[in-house]
């Protein structure tokens, strides 16, 4: 039975997998194609394979100040995610399943909220106290964002840990800080990891809070991207092969962190 | 005895621990919440210098508005189609993959990628797609003998490819949870079925659906939340356009706060887009509940 009927499954699964990878085969294949190529009416599917549009963005002042912003922001939030996330959730490891419960819900709560909830009030302060378009600001911003989830992560590796281990260090002497350093997180290291690049495509992606609290100092690359789609200051090879420098960290987490981007991007319905 | 107490002050010494997160969500959630609430009561705006306190007027006058109405209305219309081919879609997808039985990572991480793309990149490259004229869409179709076709130029046809960008966007979402929810079948169950000579409709009725059900709730209450919350394809595809006709609820609030500078009203528009999920999301976890007994 499953043998006969497997042609229809395969043909499923092929035309997803062509609708969902075709838009990029396109993305891409602009990016190669030289401008006047690009403008060509009816349009041309085989580029010509011109890397103009990478030189020239790569050299591009402003390209380059973004794609900077980006991932110092990024970077920034990401340390200060795990860092504040690794604590907590070492804090709460002895957790009871009631307490746990609760603290899933809150989480999962914290995703209800529209971000515009916690953006306008940010806006406002942030202005009042002069760190609206500063790196600072959007490091904060962004971190807000990803707190709950980064820490939910942990909490789950955390807690995999048999509790023997810990016991063990405690009856050897070790301090709370010594258990937490020499212990919990070398422990849970491949996982940190994981965690930490899924922050980071996060917030590298992430464009409603940069396009809000940012202008011009710590503007990302992606609110360059957008803006530049309405004032054409690029072309549009030069936008797609943008655009495809800015994909670079999700391919990179696809491929090496599948677990934590499903669980981070389902928010735990699936243990990935 | 000395020895039992010295472990319990070390646990809970431990909880010197949270103090930093919770200095930090103190600060930039409970804080900025407190602050949105209050902003509500008054029609604070960056253009006119002084705040007075309103009461309630900012909430009346939104239930007043036209513009309000018509974006939930909007953003209904484009939740509730685009949410529900994605699971149908979504659904169709899993039941082909467990089916070919092929746990390929690399097949899997084809269909993530448009979720876990940035949304800018891809959704320029929409717009790109799309555009009337040059568009490869528009060109693919017409080998269909369709004519040219203005996707993003009348309001029918700009949700109608919201939707659609929606639908390729966030219909790995579905797949994902579905695929996890299905591989935990017992395939004995699957087999048995099979061997009773139950069709392909029939066992994808009455075994998978029912078997996954708490899975595909939880899979359209996420959806359902994160669609009413939409704003990148928006913004990026038609800009709330033609006119306002694709300005979805928090599309509205974000025109108000970030570009009219109206913060009194805007924060009041906030809180209702929060009141309205959060009474969606009660309604529907409670369903879960009831389902998982």
């Amino acid at each position: 039975m499953k043998y006969l009927i497997s042609s229809y499954d395969r043909i499923v699964v092929a035309v997803f997998l062509l609708v969902s990878s075709a838009p990029f085969f396109w993305l891409v294949g602009t990016s190669l194609k030289s401008e006047d190529l690009v403008q060509q009416i009816p349009p041309r599917i085989i580029p010509n394979f011109e890397l103009t549009a990478y030189k020239s963005i790569i050299q591009n002042e402003s390209m380059q100040k973004t794609l900077t912003n980006s991932f110092v922001t990024a970077t920034g939030a990401t340390l200060l995610c795990i860092t504040l996330g690794t604590m907590a959730s070492f804090a709460l490891i002895n957790l009871s399943s009631k307490r746990h419960v609760e603290f899933e819900f809150w989480i999962l709560s914290s995703r209800l909220a529209p971000v515009i909830a916690i953006v306008l009030p940010l806006f406002i302060v942030f202005q009042a106290l002069g760190i609206q378009d500063t790196i600072l600001g959007l490091v904060v911003a962004h971190s807000v964002m990803l707190i709950g989830l980064v820490t939910w992560i942990l909490l789950e590796t955390f807690r995999a840990i048999p509790s023997d281990v810990l016991d063990a260090s405690e009856v050897d002497g070790c301090s709370n800080l010594q258990i937490f350093r020499l212990v919990v997180v070398p422990l849970s290291r491949s996982s940190i990891i994981g965690v930490a690049s899924l922050s980071f495509l996060l917030s590298w992606n992430e464009f409603f809070l940069s396009l809000v609290l940012t202008s011009s100092d710590a503007m990302t690359v992606q609110v360059l991207l957008y803006q530049s789609i309405g004032y054409q200051t690029f072309s549009l090879s030069q936008l797609a092969a943008t655009s495809v420098v800015v994909l670079t960290p999700t391919i990179v987490v696809v491929s090496l962190f599948q677990k934590q981007l499903i669980q981070g991007l389902t928010f735990g319905s699936v243990k990935g | 005895m000395g020895k039992k107490r010295k472990k319990v002050n070390k646990k809970q010494s431990r909880r010197l621990f949270l103090a930093p997160i919770t200095i930090f969500l103190l600060l930039l959630t409970i804080f900025p919440f407190v602050y949105l609430i209050i902003t509500s009561l008054t029609d604070r705006a960056a253009t006119s210098p002084s705040t007075n306190f309103v009461g309630l007027a900012n909430y009346k006058e939104i239930f007043l508005d036209a513009e309000f109405r018509y974006s939930l209305l909007v953003t209904f219309v484009i939740t509730f189609c685009s949410v529900s081919v994605q699971v149908i879609f979504g659904l169709i997808l899993a039941l082909s993959f467990s089916n070919i039985r092929s746990n390929l990572w690399l097949l899997r991480a084809l269909y993530l990628i448009p979720m876990a793309a940035a949304p800018v990149a891809t959704l320029f490259n929409w717009r790109f797609m799309l555009s009337s004229s040059s568009g490869i869409i528009n060109y693919i179709i017409s080998f269909l003998g369709i004519s040219e076709v203005g996707w993003l130029d009348s309001r029918t046809m700009a949700l109608i490819s919201i939707i659609m960008v929606e639908t390729w966007l966030w219909t790995p979402f579905v797949f994902v949870i579905l695929s996890a929810a299905i591989s935990s079948i017992d395939p004995s169950v699957l087999d048995a079925a099979a061997i009773d000579g139950a069709g392909r409709i029939r066992i994808a009725v009455s075994i998978y659906i029912p078997m996954i059900k708490p899975f595909l709730i939880i899979a359209l209450v996420l959806r359902i939340i994160d669609s009413a919350k939409s704003f990148d394809t928006i913004q990026i595809l038609t800009q709330g356009g033609p006119g306002y006709d694709t300005a979805s609820f928090n599309f509205l609030i974000f025109k108000n706060a970030i570009e009219y500078l109206n913060f009194g009203y805007a924060s009041a528009e906030a809180i209702v887009l929060l009141v309205i999920l959060l009474v969606i999301s009660r309604f529907l976890f409670n369903k879960i509940k009831v389902i998982e007994g």
